[in-house]
């Protein structure tokens, strides 16, 4: 499956069915009006070129399967994490930014005159 | 499984030498030879502005393609629903709705349009289907 996403936010818009891709799924292109330099393309499968196949983030198989079937599992709830480059439920992606904005405040807090004091 | 079968050619194409997906009947194959398909997702606004998507098939030639739309949070309609494409303008709770589903030589496109004709309604997030099948839809 080629699921295409938006550079700037991560954000799953499109998909391409498959789990392996020849030249005719590498060159289909989905945009919602945005420039093709704004689109990102993550593949999971293979890709076959000239009689070889290639395999491209094969961790996300089982994943991929719910893709596939008729579960309520759906690559459009997805986004690829900018920082990581991995492809995580929003949901996930909303609970680690709350985690790392409630680790950064708890670093950013006032140090505690009572705690002991490495030097 | 046999060799044996039946195969019809266009002119000009060996009905000998010429790729099942060539044939204009080939027993081989189930008449629909094969598709491109996938799904996306798009956030149409209610002021009728048309949103549009391009799927660029990669074909030499006009496709014959499929689609289906569906209300993805349930803003408006059932989101367990799809529904087929095109959809010709209807009203429905106070907004217009006319989705189009086209191909040409080097895409297909999809276009959403909603309108509630000021009121100010909030994006709808719509979903659609698409198969795009390889059979030349126009010789």
């Amino acid at each position: 499956m080629i699921l295409f996403y938006k550079k700037n936010t991560g954000e799953v818009f499109g998909t391409i069915d498959g789990r392996v891709h020849g030249e005719a799924n590498l060159n289909a292109f989905i945009s919602p009006g945005l420039h093709p330099e704004e689109i990102g393309k993550f593949i999971i499968g293979w890709v076959e070129k000239d009689g070889k196949r290639m395999g491209y983030n094969l961790d996300k198989f089982e994943l991929l399967q719910e893709f596939e079937s008729v579960s309520p599992v759906s690559p459009l709830d997805f986004k690829v994490d900018l920082e990581s480059g991995n492809l995580l439920k929003k949901d996930a992606l909303v609970q680690n930014a709350e985690l790392k904005e409630e680790k950064d405040s708890s670093d950013n807090e006032q140090p505690n005159d009572d705690a002991p004091i490495n030097v | 499984m046999s060799d044996h079968g039946m195969r019809i050619s266009a002119d000009g194409v060996s009905v000998l030498t010429g790729a099942d997906k060539d044939m204009v009947v080939t027993s081989k194959l189930s008449m629909l030879k094969g598709s491109l398909s996938g799904s996306g997702v798009v956030s149409v606004p209610q002021n009728g502005t048309p949103q549009v998507v391009t799927i660029a098939h990669g074909l030499p030639n006009i496709p014959m393609v499929q689609g289906f739309w569906n209300d993805r949070d349930g803003d408006v309609f059932n989101p367990g629903d799809f529904y087929p494409l095109p959809v010709y303008i209807f009203g429905f709770g106070g907004t217009d709705f006319a989705f189009t589903l086209e191909a040409d030589a080097t895409n297909v496109t999809i276009t959403f349009i909603a309108d509630d004709f000021g009121a100010g309604g909030a994006n709808i997030d719509f979903k659609y289907a698409y198969y795009i099948f390889i059979d030349k839809g126009r010789l």
